[in-house]
């Protein structure tokens, strides 16, 4: 797979930039970050941070932020199972794929909602395996079949067996975090491999405004100390958890993703982190959260740039919709917020495939619908590439005027370079698509997901390690 | 609004496409089968043998230096008027098409002239659709009788500017004719062009097209505005490569610019094209791909490069009915060249199956598409009133701004309020009939068009004009 490297969309300029850094570091000295994990807290006392044990407030100076930020990595890549999947995040490289975590899906052979269970994990990672503009798997549904303690195991043991695509995910419990990384050790061969080539990782959320939870900020020092890449994001709703304007927005999630990077780089310097966002809006009318919007788009695109400011690796949320089916409104929603992200040159776009109504929801069809925006954002992304050979100056003389190219060698030769040729998009004539039933783009993704489903085979593991993991790990299915 | 965001070329790339424009005019020449046209070019030194021209360097020089670097089109109401230079974006809609998607149906009909007012009154009463190119062909008017007539549905049904195209130079002429009616005389209506004209005078590869060109001839020594459009399609009617394909596109509007100055220089023109890219597996026209998006935006480039306004197209699609593709195909290229900045970028509203088909709902569709964009390309803006220090602190950490005032002070100036889009909780949107967009845009066709709102023309003028005329809408 060829990286594709965005940036030709800049919503902030440079000057900018500098401001929301220096207002956003400013925050972490003036008003601080309340910190309710103990060890987190600790760990920023010994680090030299002004703490008020009362309040738990950690005031972090700005000697700090820029330490941690030179023992920040410049460049991560997260492997795949197979080399052709590794995803090379730095500078501008762009990379999208799945995001989560849904409690329903939307069942692919009734066609209606139910509660996710873990066979979804399972096919729905088969279905992204097959699917070539989704580039990595964070897991999308909670399986609610299981007991809570079984369920990170389970997520993650279901997820591998159907993709080698990179997986990313939630962590549910502690006892489960380690579970996987033993895992995922075992599958690697051994702890310095997986180290050394990470086909997994983790995220750990920011709570807005300012705010670090015992769970996830115990969490984000646990995977740091295990040297495994992590992405932190924070999540701040416009208007709720953060100011209404989006400048205001980005200010606070820049200060809280530095936040958490100076935890990371505190208790393990240079442990791979990403600068992450899955900052969103909320509706002007109800005030209530929304995905679809194309303020989120907006930020989302200007976080990716303030990474880039700062020379960091990033993820950033686009692509859903609130939508309730599968209309206009889903279509043009995910395209625009996939469009504008993807051309800020973010590195891991996540929720690019599959979620519905407000990401409560993944659906089966919606990823072949979504692979094919994806297929769409990316040939733009790429742009038009101009030299002597795509100018095409000798065929215009051999043509001549009034002439036609269609029987020409160029045409030949550049045609799948230059034309992205998508799977489901319907573009026979009225006529024709009549005669083959007048399906509309929904019924076309069904039936593609289906064969997928039927016909699709991924680099499984071998039987000696399938039996290891069913033996050391006898909670997990499958 | 300005663009200037998107740039998938870059000024070296713009170079080299110009530099092969020019070789392409200059050694391969265009072929014109019209006479007059054939008479400018050989008087002002062109190189010609039988039919092809070949147009060197300088005269495309010249021509470059006397086209307006910006035209000005007018509505008839002050608040409608598009300054279509550098980088400014305007968004409206396209097409002639032959068929109608009625409210209430999802199968086509064949247009007729009341569609035309209808879809005229419609764009007027849509906030994000600047202007008004007459979207179908009238199929139940006489091709004689049709231009006057849908130029004057048109406006009978909307005060945003009317762009349109002519069959004839007779009916040019009784065009221009009604318009100054309207206006009061030639003169005004010359100071204010509220309507202005498309020509299709190229037929790619570097054809001229005898009869537009005729009449793009007579509209430019007239000195009305007039765009003038090439339409290649990469990998049948121009060579594969998007790079190829924007080399002929613009060699093929530079032999036109040049043409038009020299036989009225100094007159306004506008950069026409609607660049597409083949259907890789069929060959057949696309609308709705990716590539044509970009090759609209590179072409926005090369304009705004020379100082030229621009007119582009986004916002096609394939898809026959207004489900998910139509919405992703439309999104995308509309973003993309209203990014780049396009000056007057039609088709972004109402256009179905490519350019076969317009709908009803599907212009009220589009219109919450183009007021996404319109906010994206207002962007973020920085200053210390949205930075926002002073709430941030005040709320700290762990707090709400809900109920800030900062909040309820900036709240409508950031966000954009959609006009039939869902974002209701699923149990609200069931108790609500859980419409689908289509269903709720229709709702608001029919709101719009039951309004009893006056046509746009004063009844004195109409009671004129249709002695002057045969025109067969009723308007009072």
């Amino acid at each position: 797979m060829d990286t594709v490297q965005g940036g030709s969309y800049r919503p902030l300029s440079i000057a900018d930039l500098r401001k929301i850094h220096e207002a956003s570091l400013e925050l972490l000295i003036e008003v601080g970050i309340n910190v309710l994990s103990d060890k987190v807290f600790k760990l920023f006392q010994k680090a030299g941070a002004r703490v008020d044990s009362e309040k738990r407030l950690v005031k972090i100076p700005y000697g700090i932020v820029q330490r941690c930020l030179q023992s920040t990595p410049k460049e991560i890549t997260l492997y795949g199972r197979e080399e052709k999947y590794n995803i090379y995040c730095s500078s501008k490289s762009v990379y999208m794929g799945t995001g989560g975590v849904a409690i329903n899906v939307i069942d692919l052979y009734t066609n209606k909602k139910r509660k996710a269970l873990l066979k979804d994990a399972r096919n729905i990672a088969r279905l992204v395996d097959a699917l070539e503009n989704i580039h990595f798997y964070v897991i999308p549904t909670y399986p609610n079949d299981l007991q809570p303690e079984d369920v990170d195991s389970n997520r993650f043991y279901a997820s591998v067996l159907n993709t080698s695509k990179h997986i990313m995910g939630g962590i549910f419990t502690r006892d489960g975090l380690r579970k996987v990384i033993r895992m995922a050790e075992e599958i690697a061969g051994s702890k310095e491999q997986l180290r050394k080539k990470p086909f997994i990782s983790f995220i750990a959320c920011v709570m807005s405004p300012l705010k670090i939870d015992g769970f996830y900020g115990d969490l984000l020092l646990e995977v740091a100390q295990e040297g495994l890449p992590i992405a932190v994001p924070a999540e701040p709703l416009t208007s709720l958890t953060s100011p209404t304007t989006l400048a205001g927005t980005l200010t606070g999630l820049h200060a809280e993703t530095l936040a958490k990077i100076v935890i990371a780089q505190l208790v393990n310097p240079g442990t791979p982190i990403m600068y992450a966002s899955t900052a969103s809006s909320t509706d002007p009318w109800t005030m209530r959260y929304i995905s679809g919007s194309v303020e989120m788009g907006l930020i989302n695109a200007a976080a990716a740039q303030l990474a880039q400011y700062l020379n960091l690796p990033n993820y950033t949320t686009a692509g859903m919709s609130d939508s309730k089916v599968v209309d206009a409104q889903n279509g043009y929603e995910k395209a625009l917020t996939s469009l504008m992200v993807a051309l800020s040159g973010s590195n891991f776009i996540h929720d690019t495939a599959g979620l519905v109504e407000f990401a409560m929801t993944a659906s089966y069809k919606q990823y072949v619908i979504d692979n094919e925006i994806n297929g769409m954002v990316l040939r733009a992304v790429r742009g038009i590439e101009v030299n002597r050979d795509t100018i095409a100056l000798d065929v215009f003389r051999k043509v001549g005027p009034g002439g036609n190219f269609v029987s020409e060698k160029h045409t030949s030769k550049y045609l799948r370079k230059e034309h992205f040729i998508p799977r489901i998009s319907n573009r026979k004539p009225r006529s024709e698509w009549e005669q083959e039933g007048a399906k509309d783009i929904e019924h076309r993704a069904i039936e593609e997901a289906k064969k997928i489903l039927a016909h699709h085979k991924p680099l499984t593991l071998s039987k000696t390690i399938r039996s290891r993991i069913r033996k050391l790990f006898p909670e997990v299915w499958g | 609004m300005i663009g200037n965001k998107f740039n998938p070329l870059s000024g070296e790339e713009i170079e080299l496409i110009h530099s092969s424009s020019l070789k392409v005019l200059e050694e391969v020449g265009i072929k014109v089968e019209n006479d007059s046209a054939y008479e400018v070019f050989k008087k002002n030194k062109a190189i010609t043998s039988g039919d092809l021209v070949k147009i060197p360097r300088s005269m495309v020089l010249d021509a470059l230096a006397s086209t307006p670097s910006k035209v000005v089109l007018y509505g008839r109401q002050q608040q409608h008027t598009l300054e279509l230079e550098g980088r400014e974006v305007h968004l409206g809609t396209g097409g002639a098409a032959l068929n109608v998607i009625d409210m209430d149906s999802k199968e086509p009909r064949k247009a007729t002239l009341r569609d035309i007012m209808l879809l005229a009154k419609l764009v007027e009463n849509l906030e994000y659709v600047d202007f008004y190119i007459r979207p179908v062909v009238a199929q139940d008017v006489p091709r004689e009788e049709l231009d006057v007539n849908k130029y004057y549905a048109s406006m009978l049904g909307t005060t945003k500017h009317v762009m349109g195209s002519v069959y004839s130079i007779k009916s040019f002429h009784e065009v221009k004719e009604l318009a100054s009616i309207i206006a009061g005389s030639l003169e005004s209506l010359k100071r204010k062009p509220f309507i202005s004209f498309i020509t299709c005078w190229m037929r790619s590869p570097l054809t001229l097209d005898p009869q537009a060109t005729e009449i793009m001839m007579e509209v430019v020594r007239e000195g009305l505005p007039v765009v003038l459009s090439s339409a290649p399609m990469a990998g049948s009617t121009a060579p594969i490569t998007l790079g190829g394909c924007l080399v002929q596109l613009h060699a093929e509007i530079l032999s036109g610019l040049a043409l038009s100055q020299l036989v009225n220089p100094g007159t306004p023109v506008i950069y026409g094209y609607v660049p597409s890219a083949a259907n890789p597996i069929s060959m057949d026209y696309l609308g709705g791909s990716a590539e044509f998006g970009l090759l609209n935006a590179g072409a926005v480039q090369l304009a705004a490069h020379f100082d030229l306004p621009n007119y582009s197209s986004a916002g096609l699609t394939d898809s026959k009915i207004p489900d998910a593709q139509a919405g992703i195909e439309k999104a995308l290229s509309i973003l993309q060249v209203a990014m780049a900045g396009g000056n007057y970028i039609h088709h972004a509203a109402g256009m179905l199956e490519s350019m076969l088909t317009v709908s009803y709902a599907q212009y009220v569709i589009d219109n919450d598409i183009l007021g996404m964009v319109s906010r994206i390309l207002r962007g973020i803006e920085i200053n210390s009133n949205s930075l926002a220090f002073d709430v941030i602190s005040k709320v700290g950490p762990g707090g709400n701004y809900i109920s800030q005032k900062h909040t309820a002070r900036n709240l409508r100036k950031e966000y954009f309020f959609p006009k039939v889009m869902d974002r209701d909780l699923r149990k609200e949107w069931t108790a609500k009939g859980s419409l689908d967009l289509w269903q709720k845009a229709n709702h608001r066709v029919k709101k719009i068009l039951s309004d009893d709102q006056p046509p746009k023309i004063p009844e004195d003028v109409d009671s004129q004009i249709r002695k002057t005329f045969n025109i067969l809408i009723k308007g009072h």
